[in-house]
């Protein structure tokens, strides 16, 4: 019948983005509402709940900052590689190997003093990180296979790798499926506010670093540069090739460091199952902050203050936390349809009556 | 519009308006076509021919205006209704399917060949319309086995299989060379002496007034004035075009010296698939002299630029810069050797197109002072340089933070310009500069390319619009089949002798 049909548009208002951002985040809210509602929990007061649970309150606050830490290094980890139009899907793989080699490094020097082993602890992991990231991309700027791929499958031998090491060489007396206690000097000292560690000022280091980098060298241009048109890249003489691996080394290695913040920080030990997914939250986070370092950290809060407010309802109004998920995904969801709507204008006609 | 003339229109368009975010496009437009012949709307990029034609194929709707097909209003809802009244369109970039057959393109869509498609059914169909009009095709031929003049025809027998009674060109000879334009020419005359009415957009005045009856000009969005070809010439429709008078032909001066710059010697290459692309090509390219090279495009032009721009490293021969060996370098050392390139893909290429204007112009210089030190780049700096060559090359650029690709072609080939030749390069390669361009932007690249030559650097251009080739070359060479086969100094150099050189036949060497 033809009563709505889509034009292209040459270029989207401004404004526009604006409010599908709040169009689309207040549609999630909606369909992840009616999933509360459906259990049998008032949405209202869940989201009252939640967002109390993770900004309302200084204990909440340092939750949610915990879980930011991670998220913040994992999502400039997809943001980075993004920007060159690379899609970094392992974050999760780099995260665990990032953990495993903090791990080694900790549970192997045990009497090496606390500034030293924590800073060799993190060199291992942002190197153990930056291997993963970077074996895809040689595979890629060297035979061009696809990194969505090579990133994706290599979380898998990441988590596994881990598990053998966890019900291995690294296997706790107690029973339980987590590696040997970490000694003292092998934990980030927390700052005194809640369980928030040294962590944090790495990832907001690194994000400030990042953001620089990006805007300021001439290396940040290079690579906005290729991301943008790699055609006239080469013939303005910029080199692909090496960039590819380059880059997807240094997100692998941003990932690895939030793998050994989190088991340094708060874990205190390698564990089996890697917490939360922060690697694959992560993708979300520099979709959603198109890649702004300065926007990374941002959605990198929401996100943790969501999570964080998500863990504490499940316990007082019986709110599983994949409803937490549902939320972000349909974020997500909405937020792609939105970008359809600034793509093309949509042209409602009513139906008119044939002229005779 | 009194009645009878009304009568008389296949096709009538009035006070059509369009808009589009931050441009008028179509601001009140009347047009006209009638039955039985060849009308040509002419005028420049951005003066509203391509959008009045996509309006009336139903791409668009209007804003504003109303569409009457035979005295029929109508309002067309997309471009299957449009087809339905009769109007079938050609593009400059064709909608085929290339590893399809003749047959399997021109039936796509249509049901009349049932379910199970009666492939013999649609052959023969097809053969009747082929000879009906005169346009040679081969029903079993896969379209990529096919010529560019050959795939439009199998556009055209497209439409001409769907009865469309109105056929909309747009900028058809773009993609074809001198001999494929006369036969597109002899069936357009064929199709209209058969009663349809045949609209044919272009910005090539000299065709226009070959082929067409009619001609309408838009400017800015507005007609100007419909003419009969009896009645004017190309140097009134340039004014009209433009709203003053044009320089068709540039002052021109020897300037060539004998002292050459770029030299080609005994270069070979292959191409992606490891065919010989260029099969021992030698040729000079004096000090300030412009070197035209006239082909077909296929015959190794593009595996020349890549081997001057460094991009492929040829199999064997030299290429000498300025008097230093530079066969094989990189394309970033070519360009500190004093190498600058305009190439024809301006968005695909030439450009990023999603980034901001200042970030495109230092494209060439960001490595270097004084827009970086050591590691860091000034953006600053970067902008200082950018408004300084917007001024000096007269750039409109309406909002330096927006994409580059939203330029006119004419703007983002002046960016393009000034980033390229702000660095005073030694040789320069323009391939098809003026490709797409309206005539106040070609007028500004051909005086800029004159003006070059006479401050002494080095020109090679690449063209296949061989008007462009003749009026700037000193001398011409014409490339076939990977080697040059001719050489003509511009006083001898004809339409006519080009062309025959570009199909292969060797032509005497003079200097």
């Amino acid at each position: 019948m033809g009563l709505i049909s889509f034009e292209k548009r040459l270029q989207p208002p401004a404004a526009l983005r604006v409010i599908i951002i709040f169009i689309s985040v207040l549609l999630a809210l909606v369909l992840a509402g009616m999933v509360i509602l459906a259990i049998g929990v008032d949405p209202i007061q869940a989201y009252a709940a939640i967002f109390r649970g993770g900004f309302g309150s200084s204990y909440g606050l340092s939750e949610t900052l915990v879980k930011a830490t991670p998220l913040i290094l994992c999502g400039l980890g997809v943001a980075l590689a993004l920007k060159m139009r690379l899609w970094n899907i392992g974050a999760e793989g780099q995260y665990v190997v990032g953990a495993l080699a903090a791990s080694l490094v900790a549970l192997n020097f045990p009497r090496l003093p606390s500034p030293l082993l924590l800073s060799a602890m993190g060199i291992a992991g942002f190197l153990a990180g930056s291997v993963w990231g970077g074996i895809a991309g040689l595979l890629k700027a060297g035979l061009g296979v696809n990194e969505i791929i090579t990133t994706l499958l290599m979380n898998w031998v990441a988590i596994l790798l881990g598990s053998y090491f966890v019900y291995g060489p690294l296997k706790g007396d107690d029973g339980f499926p987590f590696s040997r206690p970490f000694c003292a000097g092998a934990c980030l000292v927390e700052i005194g506010w809640g369980r928030v560690h040294w962590g944090i000022f790495l990832a907001l280091g690194a994000a400030v670093l990042i953001y620089f980098v990006l805007k300021k060298t001439v290396w940040g241009f290079e690579v906005r540069v290729i991301g943008e048109n790699p055609a006239s890249a080469r013939y303005a003489g910029m080199k692909i090739a090496p960039n590819i691996v380059l880059v997807l080394s240094l997100a692998g290695g941003l990932a690895g460091l939030a793998g050994f913040s989190e088991i340094s920080g708060i874990e205190h030990r390698l564990p089996r199952v890697v917490a939360a997914e922060y690697g694959y939250t992560a993708i979300l986070i520099a979709w959603l902050a198109r890649t702004d370092a300065r926007a990374v950290i941002l959605v990198s809060l929401l996100f943790g203050g969501l999570l964080t407010g998500g863990e504490m309802v499940q316990i007082s109004l019986e709110v599983p936390i994949s409803v937490i998920h549902i939320l972000e995904g349909a974020i997500l969801f909405f937020l792609l349809a939105g970008d359809l709507l600034l793509s093309y204008r949509v042209c409602f006609e009513f139906p008119k009556r044939r002229s005779s | 519009m009194s009645n009878t003339e009304t009568d008389l229109s296949a096709v009538q368009l009035c006070g059509i308006i369009k808009r589009f975010p931050g441009v008028l496009a179509n601001d009140g437009v009347d047009f006209e076509a009638r039955p039985g012949e060849i009308h040509a709307l002419l005028g420049e990029n951005g003066a509203g021919k391509s959008t009045l034609m996509q309006i009336l194929s139903g791409l668009y709707r209007p804003d504003g205006g109303e569409i009457f097909i035979r005295g029929d209003k109508r309002d067309f809802k997309n471009p299957r209704e449009s087809m339905a009244s009769g109007i079938g369109m050609v593009y400059q970039h064709f909608m085929l399917v290339k590893k399809h057959t003749v047959i399997e393109n021109v039936i796509l869509g249509l049901k009349e060949f049932g379910f199970v498609i009666d492939y013999s059914k649609a052959e023969e169909k097809i053969k009747r319309v082929s000879r009906k009009y005169g346009l040679a095709v081969e029903p079993r031929a896969r379209i990529w086995q096919l010529s560019v003049g050959q795939q439009q025809r199998v556009e055209i027998v497209k439409m001409l299989l769907r009865d469309v009674s109105i056929l909309i060109l747009d900028e058809p000879t773009a993609v074809l060379t001198p001999q494929e334009t006369i036969e597109l020419f002899t069936t357009l005359r064929a199709i209209r002496d058969r009663g349809k009415t045949v609209i044919f957009i272009s910005h090539k005045l000299s065709e226009v007034m070959d082929i067409c009856d009619r001609i309408t000009v838009l400017r800015k969005g507005r007609k100007v004035q419909t003419v009969l070809k009896e009645e004017t010439d190309e140097v009134e429709l340039a004014r009209m075009m433009v709203g003053r008078d044009v320089m068709l032909k540039i002052e021109r001066e020897l300037t060539a010296t004998l002292e050459p710059v770029l030299s080609l010697e005994n270069i070979k290459a292959r191409d992606d698939r490891f065919l010989p692309a260029l099969r021992d090509i030698s040729f000079r390219v004096h000090r300030g002299e412009i070197l035209g090279m006239a082909g077909v495009s296929g015959n190794g032009q593009k595996e020349l630029e890549e081997v001057i721009s460094g991009l492929r490293k040829p199999t064997g021969g030299q290429v000498v810069l300025d008097g230093k060996d530079v066969t094989g370098f990189s394309p970033g050392r070519m360009i500190r050797e004093g190498f600058a390139y305009i190439p024809e893909d301006r968005l695909g290429v030439g450009c990023a197109p999603g980034l901001d204007y200042t970030s495109n112009i230092i494209l060439k210089d960001y490595r270097l002072p004084p827009l970086a030190s050591g590691v860091f780049l000034s953006y600053p700096r970067a902008k200082e340089l950018a408004s300084a060559l917007r001024r000096d090359y007269e750039i409109q650029v309406p909002d330096p933070e927006a994409p580059v690709r939203l330029l006119s072609g004419g703007n983002l080939q002046k960016v393009i310009l000034a980033r390229e030749l702000s660095s005073r390069p030694k040789f320069i390669l323009a391939v098809h500069p003026t490709r797409g361009l309206d005539i106040g932007a070609t007028e500004y690249v051909r005086g800029m390319l004159e003006k070059l030559k006479r401050e002494r650097t080095a020109i090679l251009l690449i063209s296949e619009d061989l008007q462009e080739l003749l009026s700037l070359s000193d001398r011409i060479v014409v490339i076939y089949e990977g080697e040059i086969t001719a050489t003509f100094d511009r006083r001898e150099a004809t339409m006519e002798k080009l062309g025959l050189s570009m199909t292969g036949r060797r032509g005497a060497v003079i200097d």
